[in-house]
């Protein structure tokens, strides 16, 4: 243990005194995430909403004003023509058509069923997806705020009916009207960046020391492969752990992300995530000859992790064999938690599983690192 | 085994596939002893050493270092040992002092003897100016002897050296050779190749590798003598031309 200190002591001074590396290695994760923070939503907003009022009703007209009213529209259309609002779509002038049926406030107040339809244009199926999603749920405000008011029948009930060809609508639970999308994708994007960094750096570390010599220089000292692995594995989780906080200070100040209950659980997380990558690129560092070799194969996992860490396409819809590939990405597991974090703050019960297999995944590259150490340097 | 002999190798073979990279080879090595390992780029030389700083596990043949098995007990030789490469290997962004701190710590020397045999080196080498730069911008000549003195930080009983003076000017290389003496006449075991044929007479005695096998071991004069050299490259030239017809 007391040899570890001598290795963490000896990393962190060469960390800190590497004055190109250190400023870079503190900047590059907070610039793209206040880049990618912006970018990396699901929260879409001005979507063209072109409406079809059969009806000409106050309430209609309320119904309009209040999907406006949400943000989340703009109002393209407003007309009773039937061929209007389908060119409109055909001309990608509008997201969304909002069809008002004829007798549409008399029936409400009549107590009956009415059902609004929603034509949403596919073409962009996320956005066409979160388009319905969001006027659906104002819909469904809007009936609960008309309940209440006492202005429609007591039996009288809104639906809207979405249309649209090939949509998904997985996607409605996404909406989320009191949570902030960027609150929990901001923490989660940090997370992600910040363990990549990881992976890299552990990719370059043991490689480099390869190349200048010390590596032999310390393999033929008695120190054991996981003293020598641990040593460069804490400092580098130590560092991404502060990048994390610094970074959650930042998106506190910008974003207003909070920084209460689930922020524990997204450290825990998070480190486990970086000790899992950091072991890989220990790894990829025992294997690889030179730093041009790790650099190459550090690059290739960072691609394939986050691209199949279900951040932008959805783990559910690959097929058998890459879902099988995750099984083996850190990244998957950080995002699925952060996620399951953004819609319903996840129980330990939940949040278990995830936990036991990142455990697995550290043991699994780590003890690997330690391996291939032992068996290039004796 | 003789209580003098730190290093007992017979008949060791490493091969690597089809290629043998040594080939049987047998001696010994004393206590205080200057021991030169010497032979042409490709002899064998780095394999043998690997083998017998516990780096690399032989095909066949016995070695024992510093009385412990190369095969089982490669973590007590490390102990024992010091290695110096030819390739410098401190850290060049720590200071000296950082890397005597590192190198005495993971020696698992406590911080007191540290701090002891940091000044006590310091002032030997004649570097307490130099203490506080970083050792990648001091001169080859300083980081050759910073190198050498950290292997034996731990007091080792056998220190090997491999080619510690590739690309050191004379009067260095006379220096560093003073400084192998005195560490021998303590006791020390020095295992050492080098390229400067100039620098086998400073050694107690010299084998010549050549094609993986041992074509010569004696004293420098012996070998001088048994091949009518006045020069050991002479006697070099002789073994390793032979060995090539």
């Amino acid at each position: 243990m007391r040899t570890l200190g001598f290795f963490i002591y000896k990393e962190l001074l060469q960390i800190f005194r590497n004055r190109a590396m250190l400023p870079l290695l503190f900047l590059v994760p907070l610039v793209q995430l206040l880049v990618l923070s912006h970018v990396a939503t699901n929260e879409v907003r001005n979507l063209k909403l072109a409406v079809q009022d059969n009806d000409h009703d106050p309430l209609a007209r309320r119904l309009v004003d209040k999907l406006v009213a949400s943000g989340y529209f703009s109002l393209a259309s407003l007309s009773a023509n039937e061929a209007r609002s389908n060119a409109l779509l055909d001309r990608d002038e509008a997201d969304l058509v909002l069809v008002i049926p004829p007798r549409f406030g008399r029936e409400l107040r009549q107590g009956k069923a009415v059902e609004v339809q929603l034509l949403a244009n596919a073409i962009n199926a996320m956005k066409a997806g979160v388009a319905v999603s969001y006027a659906g749920n104002i819909v469904a405000d809007y009936q609960r705020e008309l309940l209440e008011e006492g202005r429609i029948g007591p039996g009288a009930r809104l639906a809207a009916a979405a249309c649209a060809p090939g949509l998904d609508l997985r996607y409605q639970h996404w909406f989320n009207p009191e949570l902030d999308y960027k609150t929990f994708m901001v923490p989660g994007i940090l997370a992600v960046l910040v363990s990549m960094l990881a992976l890299l750096l552990g990719a370059m570390n043991v490689v480099r020391e390869r190349e200048i010599g010390t590596q032999e220089q310390i393999a033929v000292t008695p120190v054991k492969g996981y003293i020598y692995i641990s040593g460069k594995l804490l400092p580098f989780l130590l560092i991404g752990l502060v990048e994390l906080t610094i970074g959650l200070g930042i998106a506190k100040l910008i974003f207003h992300t909070p920084t209460e209950g689930p922020l524990a659980l997204l450290y825990l997380f998070s480190a486990l995530t970086i000790i899992a990558l950091l072991g890989l690129g220990l790894l990829i560092s025992n294997l690889a000859d030179t730093q041009q070799q790790a650099m190459f194969v550090a690059w290739f996992f960072m691609i394939i992790f986050v691209l199949m860490s279900g951040l932008f396409t959805p783990i559910e819809s690959m097929p058998l064999w890459a879902r099988r590939i995750t099984w083996f990405n850190p990244i998957a597991q950080l995002v699925a938690i952060v996620r399951l974090n953004m819609l319903k703050g996840a129980t330990l019960a939940e949040v278990w599983p995830f936990l036991r297999h990142l455990v697995l995944l550290g043991l699994g590259y780590g003890a690997l690192a330690v391996f291939f150490f032992r068996k290039r340097n004796g | 085994m003789n209580p003098t002999t730190t290093i007992t190798v017979r008949e060791l073979t490493k091969k690597f596939g089809p290629f043998t990279a040594v080939d049987h080879i047998t001696f010994d090595v004393h206590a205080g002893e200057v021991f030169g390992f010497l032979g042409a780029n490709g002899a064998g030389k780095t394999t043998a050493i690997r083998i017998l700083t516990g780096l690399l596990l032989p095909t066949s043949g016995e070695a024992r270092v510093a009385g412990f098995d190369v095969y089982r007990q490669p973590e007590q030789i490390k102990r024992h040992i010091g290695y110096m490469s030819q390739k410098f290997s401190l850290y060049q962004d720590l200071t000296p002092l950082e890397n005597i701190r590192f190198f005495g710590g993971i020696y698992g020397l406590s911080v007191r003897t540290i701090r002891r045999k940091s000044e006590e080196l310091m002032h030997r080498l004649g570097m307490e100016a130099m203490a506080d730069r970083l050792v990648g911008t001091l001169p080859l000549g300083w980081k050759q002897k910073l190198a050498f003195s950290l292997a034996l930080i731990h007091e080792p009983r056998i220190v090997f050296l491999d080619e510690p003076t590739s690309g050191v000017d004379p009067l260095t290389r006379r220096t560093f050779w003073e400084m192998i003496r005195t560490e021998a006449d303590k006791g020390t075991t020095m295992f050492v190749t080098t390229h400067y044929m100039d620098e086998a007479e400073y050694c107690d005695r010299v084998s010549i590798m050549v094609h993986g096998r041992i074509a010569a071991l004696d004293t420098p004069r012996g070998l001088k003598e048994r091949f009518g050299a006045s020069h050991m490259e002479e006697v070099f030239l002789q073994l390793t031309r032979g060995g090539n017809a």
